[in-house]
């Protein structure tokens, strides 16, 4: 739990699939890169445009670092079945995203896994059944 | 005959009288709501009258043939004057109608025969409406002069039902081709309208007895955020038909998204306007009341107000762009017909091409089945689109089974940590992160 690890990927993609995002482009992120770390949740900000899951991240040093996964807003979390109690501050979990192309300790939001395995995955809010 | 004031060229004139470099008086107007940008073309005169052409090269590939008469002694300045640009579309024909069922001007209705064969060598049929006031020493005009296919279209086209383009479930290249093809029968959304009203018998009011129920929280069918949701995906060039100078534009922001280079107005929080409502994702309402139809849309707030109590748009000269434009709309039977324009200029999606203030869309919508309503879209754009775009924008009803979907007002400014900047290259970047800035505190005061 208290070390980072981090996982790169270089798959090619025929063209550029940049996450989607309705209130920004995405093109901050990383398009293909992702990073898988684990922590616990410092505050999951339940906001539009776009919300905010605050981790803190313990590097091998001991170094606290708070990462931020952004994904849509309440709506679409809602849709995805994500609520604001599944991730109370202080839940363990190891989550997946695009990262930041410029190095800073932000994602785009892919999938999280909590520690008793339940998966949250924010894009299933975009589905339409 | 719809006719379009050329703003620019108005406003050019007004401020030459005003200045009184220019001994001209009148209205510069434009026959037809496909305006184009003014070239540089050359100019000749006979007897005392002017024509020359407005980018004939662009006007033969889109069907119409664009000229400017000019009354008077022909300058080298009118050949390099820039500003006969695009104008709004009814207040110039609101205009000329009016003149031409109750005269207060001398009329000088007529172009030199020399001038039509010209024309007609060329392609389509003249069609020209000339004044001049009487105390002008000459008056500037400008006429499209409408090719064939068009004029023939057009007088064809009141025939058109409302049931002939409800949208019905079933989607197919073939409906899609056919709805495509419909549009490019009328030259403006308010011609497509009023046809179809006309042939509605002036549509029907709907009472809360025979309202449909359109009830529930609904979301884009498909599409992504992509304008046309049976084009390509976005970051591909969509199917629009876009003018040389809009799909220019078009084909850099997609080259630049493939680079990485994106930016979008949203991200500051403005308004996406209409028709870029239609691709807005999230959660919708559709609110059917007998004298409104209320069309909501969460991201942004955007709210649609169709008026179907009779009454048309805002006066033209008290008409200006809004955030999702001015709707007014009639029913037949379930179906909703509704024109849209006063829209703000913007962007249909990243990467997806732009429009301008003149935008404006005619929209049936129907609800297909259970869950879905659709609407078959034709957006009009004469300096953005060098023909109607077509589209079936679809919305499906979202499961609620605990009631824990609703929509709430849409802060865009509701956390700091969204804010979005437009970098030096046209790009976009997160501003400062609050979560960062505290971290970095408390690191420092152990």
């Amino acid at each position: 739990m208290n070390r980072t690890s981090t996982l790169l990927s270089a798959a090619v993609l025929t063209f550029t699939a940049w996450p989607a995002f309705a209130h920004h482009s995405a093109t901050m992120f990383e398009p293909v890169k992702t990073v898988t770390l684990t922590g616990v949740v410092k505050e999951f900000q339940y906001t539009n445009p776009h919300s905010w899951l605050i981790i803190n991240v313990t590097d091998a040093k001991g170094v606290v670092t708070a990462w931020g996964f952004e994904a849509e807003g309440p709506s679409s979390l809602l849709r995805a079945g994500i609520r604001r109690s599944d991730l109370a501050p202080g839940t363990k979990l190891s989550i997946t995203g695009h990262p930041m192309r410029d190095g800073r300790p932000a994602a785009t939001w892919i999938k999280a896994t909590r520690a008793d395995g339940k998966v949250f995955d924010p894009h299933l809010g975009e589905v339409v059944k | 005959m719809r006719l379009g004031l050329l703003n620019g060229a108005a406003r050019t004139a007004k401020a030459r009288e005003a200045t009184g470099r220019r001994q001209r008086r009148g209205r510069t107007c434009i026959v037809g709501a496909r305006a184009v940008a003014c070239r540089h073309v050359p100019a000749f005169a006979h007897r005392g009258y002017g024509m020359r052409y407005l980018d004939s090269k662009r006007a033969q590939e889109d069907g119409t043939i664009r000229a400017e008469i000019i009354m008077g002694p022909i300058t080298d300045g009118d050949t390099a004057r820039s500003g006969l640009h695009y104008g709004q579309s009814r207040e110039c024909s609101a205009l000329i109608e009016s003149e031409v069922a109750s005269p207060t001007r001398d009329y000088s209705v007529s172009i030199p025969s020399t001038n039509v064969g010209i024309l007609s060598n060329l392609r389509g049929v003249a069609m020209a409406a000339i004044f001049s006031a009487n105390r002008s020493a000459a008056a500037l005009l400008v006429i499209t002069v409408l090719a064939s296919p068009f004029a023939a279209a057009q007088a064809g086209s009141s025939t058109i039902t409302v049931a002939e383009v409800t949208p019905t479930a079933a989607n197919t290249p073939a409906q899609r081709q056919k709805m495509s093809q419909l549009g490019l029968h009328y030259k403006s959304a308010w011609d497509f309208f009023e046809a179809l009203r006309k042939q509605a018998g002036g549509g029907q009011r709907i009472t809360w007895k025979d309202m449909p129920d359109w009830g529930g929280i609904y979301t884009r069918t498909k599409g992504g955020t992509a304008f046309d949701p049976d084009g390509p995906d976005q970051g591909r060039v969509p199917t629009g038909k876009f003018t040389p100078e809009y799909k220019a534009r078009l084909l850099k922001t997609v080259n630049d998204r493939k680079n990485g280079i994106e930016y979008d107005p949203l991200s500051q929080c403005h308004s996406p306007t209409y028709p870029r409502w239609f691709d807005l994702p999230f959660m919708r309402e559709f609110i059917v009341t007998p004298n409104q139809t209320t069309m909501i849309a969460e991201a942004f707030n955007s709210i649609r107000r169709i008026y179907t109590d009779g009454r048309g748009h805002m006066p033209v000269a008290d008409q200006f762009p809004t955030e999702t434009g001015d709707a007014v709309g009639f029913w037949v039977g379930d179906t909703l017909v509704v024109h849209t324009n006063e829209s703000m200029a913007h962007m249909y999606e990243r990467a997806q091409g732009d429009y301008s203030d003149q935008v404006e869309g005619v929209e049936i919508w129907h609800k297909v089945d259970s869950k879905t309503v659709v609407a078959n879209v034709w957006i009009y754009d004469p300096p953005g689109l060098a023909e109607p775009w077509y589209t079936r924008q679809g919305y499906t009803l979202l499961s609620n089974p605990d009631k824990v979907l609703r929509i709430n007002n849409w802060s865009c400014k509701g956390n700091s940590n969204n804010d979005v900047y437009e970098t030096k290259d046209g790009g976009s970047e997160h501003s400062e992160f609050t979560f960062m800035n505290k971290d970095a505190a408390k690191e420092k005061s152990k």
